[in-house]
């Protein structure tokens, strides 16, 4: 054997040797010198809480949680929420983490089915009310809520003088003819919600017929909430007066502007079930061997120190009753009634085939 | 006039002067060679004629044609580069073929011609060759081929053999001007070398600095060069600086060696050249100096001596055969003013 | 050792003195693939077969028939032939508009050139929200465009749809791979023997017959290589397809992506998955047969010969038709990109919204957070966090990548090669999201415990960097003349000092090809990466999809000063490394 590949060999190795330990470091989870000095002083634990991207919180009130318990908690966001829940189940072997949050009642069964939950019935349900209860075995537990709803450009209707939309019903109407813009089911999670909104609301008989009206009365379909609210909505600079998105999106509105105005300048098509309601839950991820430090966080996020911090980071809402709504959208939030239901098993089951049979009446 | 008239071109790249009021003439069927250092602006003039490079001012006519509007590559003009430029994606033969096949010849015409050409040049065999696997002097007829081939009105050959070995060198010097002559081929041949410049072409144009030096057969040049840098060029030796005291009679200069009578009045600054082989040795001899030899060397056809006189150095050639005295010996030399005088400006 | 593998290596008996260096060659070629091998294995061939295994573990029949039943599938027929062609369409208008720009930088010398090129290279790293964004400021139904032509026209409602068209998808593609076709054919242009043109000419071509017969085929090497990656490029998109193009458009990575999140039918994506996989195979395998042949050693020239200042009035006119071209089409996007980003949008009393002018509140507020969340970024970490990846993936995708260019070069003929040459590309050619869920599920225990690791993400950055590094480097080191490596060795030279004298500094330019494109990439966010879990170290592109992802005005704004800032850091970056040139050729 030649002295180069020897020399060439002994510097792979090296190499590899090298990488090594850098590449396990990032394990542990503070980072670099600071992570060994901590945990020379006091055995501090890591608590990991897996979730998808829009996941925010305010890091007070992480503190808050970490201070009581002596831990660190560590958030690792994996992709949108389908994705979030497929790393989950794929990794259920080798949970990669101890606790997950976001999976919401279109995605549930997935996560039921596939037993990536340790059941916890925490204290905490005594309060929630059962209409967010979907999983009788405590699983998977409501954390918040949100309704995907129509939105409307105020100035856009007051502008022609024309009376804003009510329900779904009246999009079929001639005077919203091109008006309206929302989102594919298969690519988008509002645009699924609002599939079964309206499955929910002209029932499983009905509602490909409506879908066939409002391609009739120029429907526009595009496949993320983002190119719909940001690209072609009129509040935004497009042209659809219409649009999908949130109950939320109004208060953000106000929220999110240079000068708060005294009403949002959207409003939401909320009557008669129009609009449908997403729960996201929170399960302990089954094989954790963190128990319960994760059953600790799933009573800290159901207790009102984190029910009030939600609204104003994600735009989701508490549903611990006991946690106040910030002065934003007690003012300017819009809670329907009523919304659509549809059971979270029904959309496992359906999903696909009221995918492919949507596909079929709208794009072709 | 039926040949090549080059009028008062003038080229300039930014600030620089490639070009400067350049013009001579060239009859068709002859070879003229383009001499000079690097730098002094042949490549640019090949350019220029070419069609490759537009000139600033100044026209060029072809058989009593202004070239002006007539692009490059409808001039029927052969332009041989340096590093030859053969086409690697293609072989041997592709490479002739390359001109006729823009010609639009046909097929069978275009194969023939390949071949008679690969014949001339001694290259029958290597038709399917990669250019790759040839060698220099192979490339280089190759090259040669292939500017042939579609029989160009104007051949330019730009230091041709500039990569080459000498005795590739020598031997192809030789064959060159033969294949040309026999193709009654009109061509400008550039080069740096005095030698190849000599041995290829009949009339040799030295360019210096971007400007015609001078203009002649290779022995008017090497007789009587034109001008100080034309004598360095050529290797000429024996340059001495001319003063002018004030006791200088007329027709009289004054060089570091003596005082020497060349007929004519000389401005200071001039040089006279003392010429190598009109030289002998002892007398007798209107005008003799008186030396040391420094050293004497063989070098073939001729033998040198390097002379010390009044602490300049001299170098003189005699024919092989002449008895010639040893370094340290002291040694007379005589000549005639009238042939081995040259005032130089 | 080597001695007992050489006839299987040469399919020949060894034994003669002659053989003896052949073994040694070969041996030498075992030591460079080993450091890409074992990245590839580890990093990528190991994921993805245990994605695989694990997904068909899961088919409901047998794997066979369930991956009989996906392929007959006619919506999957229809989603191969739009894949393809939309991908082909794509190709062919990059390279059309790519080649011009490409001799532009080749053979001119012009004002500004420099800053030109970088600005090209910028729409590479761009996420395709802001690309959408910035071409809705352009060609959107209220774009310049549009109100333009309803102002000239009088028309009521806008004449250009873009958005949801196949012309968008086509554009994107244009926008987003040029830069492709400007590095890679650009730089070898540049080193390619002007006097072959002019030899040409003077045996009677005209310019078109040059470019025919002479420039293309001369540049062909470099030409399939681009286009090979653009095609690649445009085959596995994504993103331009999904949110440019619409929901009528579904190319087979969207489809991958719907089964596999959508629905959670890992038999069938992983099925899609194999069907991209081997056609970016067989592409591959074409081009790397067709490679071998069209390459060649070529004298390389100093760029300082081969560039030009424009002089006549023609050639001053196409420098400058090429230049308007290059910035209308890759230039002004970004410039709508950058205007917006200093403007903020009010709500007026009557509840439209307003442009209020010029602020920088956009970039002043990034560096506020209102609520005091956990995950707020700076701009400037996540600047530091986005160099500090790039920088990681420039190094790394070298490390990998000149050793298997380099073996690539030296002998072309050896059956290695030909058999590891067309696997270099593959990770270009996998879906993004099979390959995110493989890391997920390979590299799950020690020592390799990776997925949720910030090493992670330039591992993803260097798998996607890693072929365009092979391919900016292998054309030119085989370009050297092997005469030049032989006149090293015969004065002494040791193969690696062959390699740090004469490889080295010949292949300066390209090696500087390759970091421009391993830094783009890394800064871009490629692939596989938005895929791969971080707990820290955000990014720039990761802290904007945070503001895009929230209604409101604010948001919007903060959003396209973060792309703005991401522009800036790229432009940035490209223009330093280009000091950093690696002894250019203009020496000799």
């Amino acid at each position: 054997m030649n002295k180069r590949l020897q020399l060439l060999l002994v510097l792979t190795i090296l190499l590899i040797g090298a990488c090594a330990p850098s590449m396990g470091a990032p394990e542990s989870p503070a980072t670099g010198a600071a992570g060994e000095t901590e945990s020379t002083q006091t055995e501090r634990q890591t608590l990991t809480v897996m979730g998808h991207d829009s996941v925010e919180v305010s890091e007070t009130v992480v503190e808050q949680f970490e201070q009581r318990y002596n831990v660190d908690v560590q958030f690792l966001k994996a992709g949108d929420t389908g994705t979030a829940l497929n790393q989950a189940i794929l990794s259920k072997q080798n949970p990669l983490a101890d606790v997950f949050y976001g999976v919401d009642n279109t995605f549930l069964s997935r996560a039921l089915e596939e037993r990536i939950f340790e059941a916890y019935p925490s204290p905490m349900l005594e309060v929630i009310p059962d209409r967010f209860e979907l999983d009788p075995q405590y699983r998977a537990l409501p954390v918040d809520y949100g309704d995907v709803c129509l939105n409307y450009d105020k100035a856009y209707f007051s502008e022609l003088d024309l009376e804003p939309p009510q329900n779904l019903d009246d999009l079929t109407g001639a005077e919203y003819r091109g008006l309206l813009a929302v989102t594919n089911p298969a690519t988008s999670s509002p645009g699924l919600a609002f599939l079964l909104a309206t499955i929910g609301y002209f029932g499983e008989q009905d509602y490909l017929a409506y879908w066939e009206e409002l391609v009739a009365n120029d429907l526009l379909v595009v496949n993320d909430w983002e190119t719909a609210y940001y690209g072609e909505f009129s509040a935004h600079g497009g042209t659809r007066p219409i649009v999908l998105s949130y109950g939320s999106s109004p208060p953000a509105e106000v929220y999110f502007a240079e000068e708060q105005p005294d009403e949002p300048p959207t409003g939401v098509v909320h009557e008669d079930g129009s609009c449908f309601r997403q729960i996201e839950f929170v399960g302990v991820l089954a094989g954790t061997e963190k128990p319960e430090l994760a059953r600790a966080w799933i009573d800290f996020m159901l207790s009102p120190a984190f029910q009030e911090d939600m609204p104003l980071n994600m735009f989701v809402f508490p549903v611990n009753p006991d946690a106040s709504l910030p002065d934003v959208f007690e003012e300017h939030l819009v809670i329907p009634a009523e919304t659509a239901a549809v059971a979270p098993e029904t959309i496992e089951a359906q999903r696909e085939a009221w995918i492919q049979a949507w596909n079929e009446t709208v794009l072709q | 006039m039926n040949g090549l008239l080059v009028r008062d071109i003038h080229k300039t790249f930014g600030s620089t002067t490639a070009l400067d009021r350049v013009s001579f003439d060239l009859e068709e069927g002859q070879i003229l060679s383009v001499l000079g250092p690097s730098g002094c602006g042949k490549s640019t003039l090949l350019h220029i004629i070419a069609g490759l490079v537009p000139p600033d001012r100044g026209t060029i006519t072809w058989q009593g044609q202004d070239l002006a509007s007539i692009p490059a590559h409808k001039r029927n003009f052969g332009l041989m580069f340096q590093e030859f430029a053969l086409f690697p994606h293609m072989d041997v033969s592709e490479n002739v073929a390359f001109g006729l096949r823009m010609q639009s010849m046909q097929p069978a015409q275009i194969e023939q011609r390949t071949r008679e050409v690969l014949e001339l040049v001694g290259l029958s065999a290597f038709g399917s060759r990669n250019v790759d696997t040839l060698s220099g002097g192979e490339r280089q007829r190759v090259a040669l081929a292939r500017s042939l081939a579609p029989q160009p009105g104007l051949l330019m050959l730009d230091e041709p053999f500039g990569a080459l070995d000498r005795t590739l060198r020598e031997r192809l010097m030789l064959q060159l001007p033969e294949i040309l002559h026999s193709m009654n081929q009109t061509a400008i041949y550039v080069t740096h070398d005095q030698e190849e410049a000599f041995a290829v072409a009949a009339r040799v144009v030295i360019m210096h600095a971007g400007r015609i030096a001078q203009v002649g057969t290779p022995e008017e040049i090497y007789c009587a060069p034109a001008s100080l840098f034309v004598a360095r060029f050529l290797g000429l030796s024996n340059l001495l600086p001319v003063s002018k005291p004030a006791d200088l009679k007329r027709g009289e200069v004054q060089t570091p060696i003596g005082r020497f009578s060349v007929g004519r009045e000389v401005g200071e600054g001039a040089t006279l050249l003392l010429r190598p082989d009109q030289v002998r040795l002892g007398g007798p001899g209107p005008t003799v100096l008186e030396g040391r030899v420094i050293q004497r060397s063989f070098r073939g056809g001729t033998q040198r001596l390097k002379v010390d006189v009044e602490g300049t150095e001299l170098i003189f050639d005699f024919m092989t055969g002449t008895a010639l005295p040893d370094p340290g010996d002291h040694v007379n030399l005589s000549f005639d003013p009238q042939q081995a005088l040259q005032v130089l400006a | 050792m080597e001695r007992d593998r050489s006839p299987i290596i040469n399919g020949q008996p060894g034994g003669s003195v002659g053989e003896t260096n052949r073994d040694g060659r070969t041996s030498i070629l075992f030591a460079l693939w080993l450091l890409p091998l074992l990245f590839l294995g580890l990093f990528y061939f190991y994921p993805l077969l245990k994605i695989t295994a694990l997904s068909f573990v899961r088919a409901e029949g047998s794997p066979l028939a369930s991956t009989l039943s996906t392929l007959s599938a006619p919506r999957t027929r229809a989603v191969l032939w739009f894949t393809t062609w939309q991908a082909a369409l794509s190709t062919i208008i990059t390279l059309l508009i790519g080649l011009p720009g490409a001799y532009l930088f080749a053979r001119h010398r012009f004002r500004g050139k420099q800053f030109l090129r970088a600005l090209t290279s910028i729409p590479f790293v761009l996420p395709t929200l802001v690309v959408a964004a910035a071409f809705n400021a352009l060609l959107g139904p209220r774009g310049w465009i549009n109100l333009g032509m309803m102002a000239l026209f009088d028309l009521n409602q806008p004449p250009v749809q873009f958005t949801n068209s196949i012309i968008a998808i086509l554009v994107a593609h244009v926008f987003y791979n040029t830069t492709i076709v400007l590095r890679m054919v650009g730089d070898f242009w540049a080193r390619l023997d002007p006097h072959l043109g002019d030899a040409a000419v003077m045996l009677g071509a005209n310019r078109w017959q040059v470019l025919r017969k002479i420039t293309i085929p001369l540049l062909s090497p470099a030409i399939a290589a681009a286009a090979l990656l653009v095609f690649i490029f445009d085959f596995t998109s994504f993103g331009v397809i999904l949110i440019l193009g619409g929901p009528k458009f579904a190319t087979l990575e969207v489809e991958i992506y719907y089964q596999t999140i959508g629905l959670f039918n890992l038999p069938t994506a992983a099925t899609l998955a194999m069907l991209q996989l081997v056609c970016t195979l067989v592409l591959t395998i074409v081009y790397t047969r067709m490679s071998a042949r069209l390459s060649r050693p070529l004298k390389i020239h100093s760029r300082e010969i081969t560039q030009r200042t424009p002089t006549s009035r023609t050639q001053k006119a196409a420098v400058a038709l090429n230049v308007i071209l290059l910035v209308t089409l890759l230039v002004t996007p970004l410039l709508g990109l950058t205007m917006r980003s200093f403007t903020r949008f009010g709500t007026a009393p009557r509840g439209q919204q307003v442009e209020q002018g010029f602020t920088l509140k956009n970039y002043t507020e990034l560096n506020e957070n209102p609520q005091g969340s956990l995950f707020f970024v700076t701009p400037a970490a996540a600047i530091r966090n986005s160099l500090v990846y790039a920088g990681a993936t420039v190094l790394l995708a070298i490390m990998i990548g000149l050793p298997a260019a380099w073996a690539l070069a030296r002998e072309q003929g050896a059956r290695i090669n030909r058999w590891l040459d067309p696997l270099l590309m593959l990770p270009l050619g996998t879906s993004a999201v099979t390959l995110g869920l493989g890391f997920i599920v390979a590299l799950d225990s020690p020592p390799l415990n990776l997925r949720a690791s910030p090493v992670l993400v330039p591992i993803a950055h260097t798998l996607v960097a890693f072929p365009f590094v092979v391919r900016s480097l292998t054309p030119a080191l085989r370009s050297i003349q092997p005469r030049l490596r032989q006149a090293a060795a015969t004065l002494g030279a040791s193969p690696w000092h062959v390699f740090l004298t004469i490889d080295l500094p010949l292949i300066g330019r390209a090696l500087l090809v390759a970091g421009v494109f391993a830094f783009t990439i890394s800064m871009g966010e490629f692939g596989a990466t938005a895929l791969v879990a971080r707990p820290e170290f955000p990014t720039i592109p990761v802290a904007m999809y945070r503001f895009l992802s929230r209604p409101g005005a604010i948001n919007f704004g903060q959003a396209m000063a973060l792309s703005t800032i991401l522009m800036a850091v790229t432009a940035g970056g490209m223009l330093l490394i280009e000091r950093f040139r690696v002894a250019d050729i203009g020496e000799f």
